[in-house]
């Protein structure tokens, strides 16, 4: 034996100890998983997908972002929906209210129009501007304690429904517009263009900076909401003169303005002007994509595009789906997707997930299909393995097993739906997506039965949300055969007008600062009296 | 993903990649399940098909060193809870003079032959999991055999069975 080899066989031997067998490595690695899913599902119990890796390692910056609504953070990002603790959301509620919508309006703007001058440049504010800023002043002195109790009022309703929340904060801007125009107007300060300014303010401001949770809502109306509030906006500045009043002194040019006040101009004006109209398209866009109030494409067309999908998991699962809506997708491609020896042997798995869609003995289907069927019941890990492990028994023919393995697997879904909305259900309407795998879920359903403690309707808000907010393909496909094998009650009248309540705030806010901006005096009117 | 072909294939090379970054053997051990089961909770992250050598050993690579990295933290705040590799003057087990005489290697050294003969693993793995040439493995095995031979048989060429 030459040195090396010794000196090999020493190296192999010392590091050979305290070694665990290859299956009890895999087991403990489960294990870990199933833990791992188990925490990260409750953490995400608000939230839907797990965060990116990067703001999972830095929990302090996770929740501090997850305070922005969902829409500021870059597409993709699966941190948008990671919930912050609901303290730390309650809180900043009243704050951004604040920052974006009462200061913004009623503070910082008048003294930016103050700060520009009149007409003509080169002359001193005139005093019906001195008067409405110091008019406006005395009353935000007067009434601070009163806005403060407004906005403790949304906070606190916030807690209970965000959708509550929106509406009351909506209804709270209109009675907080109505009394501050009323009282320049009965002072005789308050002119047309100015009414436009403040009215347009405010519906931009309370657009832009809500427009994170106005699109967040399980429900149409916060798309519809978003909508008329920017529509509500451009309607105020056409009927307040605003847009001529722009003309002029962008016509006018830069000449007679200071620089630091050009600055000013494009730092705060150009923004929200390309914000608000960008947000009127994609409330726009989403309205008219159809998929808001019609829940998309048919049902056919969303197996089809399933079936098509690049991700394979998918598309099976979209083939399954669409068989228990009674449809008969075409296969062909799939077939060969997961015939191909690449499929089949780097991922069991997905191969297992096919099952049902090859004939048997192809490939190593039925030695792989028996490796689930092996495992004891209480080993199942997580969602997906245990309708792997129910396919593969159901191809198989070992109805036996199956019935076994009934029992374990209601009771883990009910355990899963316990640990995902017991706590929450109660809390809040107004939907997160609260099971992680809908789709699968729904496939076991399907098999299995619902367990008792699931409550159908509140995951089928969940899934609403999916569907009509990320559009989520597995969703919608969920979403199907719930509707086709679970039908909900047909709400009624009143039920449909409640759920519209965000938009009906956001209708009433508008109208009523068109009419104010339109029933304001024109500042030649306002000049002779 | 195959997760009993990628443990099979990579539980090897990684558990001494752990190793040889100074935690104790036992730690290395306990620290690669978590490399897997992260790599499996990610695997929506990994971007590349699970085929591609290279492709794995970086994304396990990257995991194996945040998960190593976190666990030194939690170690400076909870002190003693992260065991240490034997030390030169320490040797207590039958094979602890090998274990120290590793630990006397350079990094770059004692890191591939943790790699290499920790299970049965190829140099193409541990290559692809230190993101170097298969030639470069080799060569620093070569190099660590050699500075290894006279510490464990010093004054012997060969030896007869």
């Amino acid at each position: 034996m030459t040195a090396d080899t010794v000196l090999e066989s020493r190296l192999r031997e010392a590091m050979a100890r305290g070694q665990t067998s290859d299956a009890d490595f895999a087991a403990e690695v489960r294990r870990r998983i199933a833990a791992r899913e188990a925490s990260s599902v409750t953490a995400d119990r608000a939230g839907g997908e797990v965060a990116a890796s990067v703001w999972q390692r830095h929990p302090t910056l996770a929740r501090a972002v997850s305070l922005l609504p969902p829409l500021w953070l870059p597409a993709g990002k699966a941190l948008a929906t990671k919930p912050a603790p609901l303290a730390l959301t309650v809180l900043a509620m009243p704050v951004l209210i604040v920052v974006m919508t009462v200061l913004t309006a009623f503070w910082v703007w008048p003294r930016a129009l103050r700060r520009r001058g009149p007409a003509r440049p080169g002359v001193a504010p005139s005093a019906r501007q001195e008067a409405l800023l110091a008019a406006m002043s005395a009353w935000w002195r007067e009434h601070l304690w009163a806005v403060g109790l407004g906005l403790v009022l949304c906070a606190s309703v916030w807690w209970f429904s965000r959708a509550e929340g929106l509406a009351v904060l909506l209804l709270g801007s209109t009675a907080f517009l109505v009394v501050v125009l009323g009282r320049l107007g009965e002072l005789q300060l308050m002119d047309r263009q100015q009414a436009a300014g403040l009215c347009g303010a405010v519906l931009l401001q309370v657009g832009l900076g809500l427009q994170g949770w106005l699109l967040h809502l399980d429900h149409p109306s916060g798309e519809l909401a978003l909508a008329v509030l920017m529509v509500g906006w451009l309607t105020c500045w056409w009927v307040g003169g605003m847009w001529q009043r722009l003309g002029r002194e962008v016509g006018r040019g830069w000449r007679g303005l200071a620089p630091m006040e050009r600055n000013l101009l494009l730092a705060c004006f150009a923004p929200l002007l390309v914000g608000g109209l960008a947000a009127l398209g994609w409330a726009g866009y989403r309205v008219a994509s159809n998929s808001i109030l019609a829940g998309g494409l048919a049902p056919a067309d969303e197996v089809r595009r399933g079936v098509r999908d690049r991700s394979l998991e998918l598309a099976v699962h979209s083939v399954h789906a669409g068989r228990r809506l009674g449809l008969q997708p075409d296969i062909t491609d799939l077939h060969g997707r997961l015939a191909a020896p690449k499929a089949a042997n780097a991922d069991r798995d997905l191969t297992l997930l096919g099952l049902g869609l090859m004939p048997l003995g192809e490939g190593a289907m039925e030695a792989d299909a028996i490796w689930p069927a092996r495992r004891a019941p209480g080993s199942i890990g997580w969602l997906e393995e245990v309708l792997v492990r129910a396919r593969a028994l159901r191809v198989l023919g070992a109805e036996d097993l199956l019935a076994r393995d009934r029992h374990a697997i209601l009771a883990q879904l009910g355990e899963l739906w316990d640990e995902e909305v017991g706590l929450l259900r109660g809390w809040r309407d107004s939907g997160f997506p609260l099971v992680r795998h809908q789709l699968t879920a729904v496939l076991l359903f399907d098999l299995f039965g619902v367990p008792k403690r699931v409550d159908l309707v509140a995951f089928r808000n969940a899934l609403a949300y999916r569907r009509h907010v990320r559009r989520d393909l597995e969703a919608k496909l969920a979403c199907a055969i719930l509707d086709a094998h679970y039908p909900a009650a047909r709400p009624g009248w009143a039920q449909v007008l409640l759920g519209y309540r965000v938009l009906w705030a956001a209708v009433l806010l508008v109208v009523i600062t068109v009419v104010m901006t339109w029933r304001a005096p024109r500042p030649e009117e306002l000049d002779a009296a | 993903m195959n997760l009993d072909a990628l443990m099979k294939t990579w539980r090897g090379p990684l558990t001494g990649f752990l190793a040889a970054s100074g935690v104790g053997l036992g730690e290395a051990q306990d620290l690669v399940h978590d490399v897997f089961a992260e790599a499996y909770l990610g695997r929506e992250r990994f971007r590349g098909a699970w085929t591609d050598g290279a492709a794995v050993g970086a994304f396990l690579r990257g995991i194996a060193r945040n998960l190593l990295r976190s666990r030194r933290r939690a170690a400076r705040r909870a002190p003693g809870s992260l065991t240490e590799e034997p030390s030169a003057g320490s040797p207590a087990a039958p094979h602890d003079d090998v274990l120290v005489a590793i630990a006397t290697l350079e990094p770059a050294h004692r890191e591939v032959i943790w790699m290499f003969y920790f299970q049965e693993t190829s140099t193409r793995e541990v290559a692809h999991l230190l993101g170097i040439s298969e030639r470069a493995v080799e060569g620093r095995l070569y190099k660590a055999r050699a500075a290894l031979r006279p510490r464990l048989a010093p004054g012997r060429e060969e030896v007869t069975g």
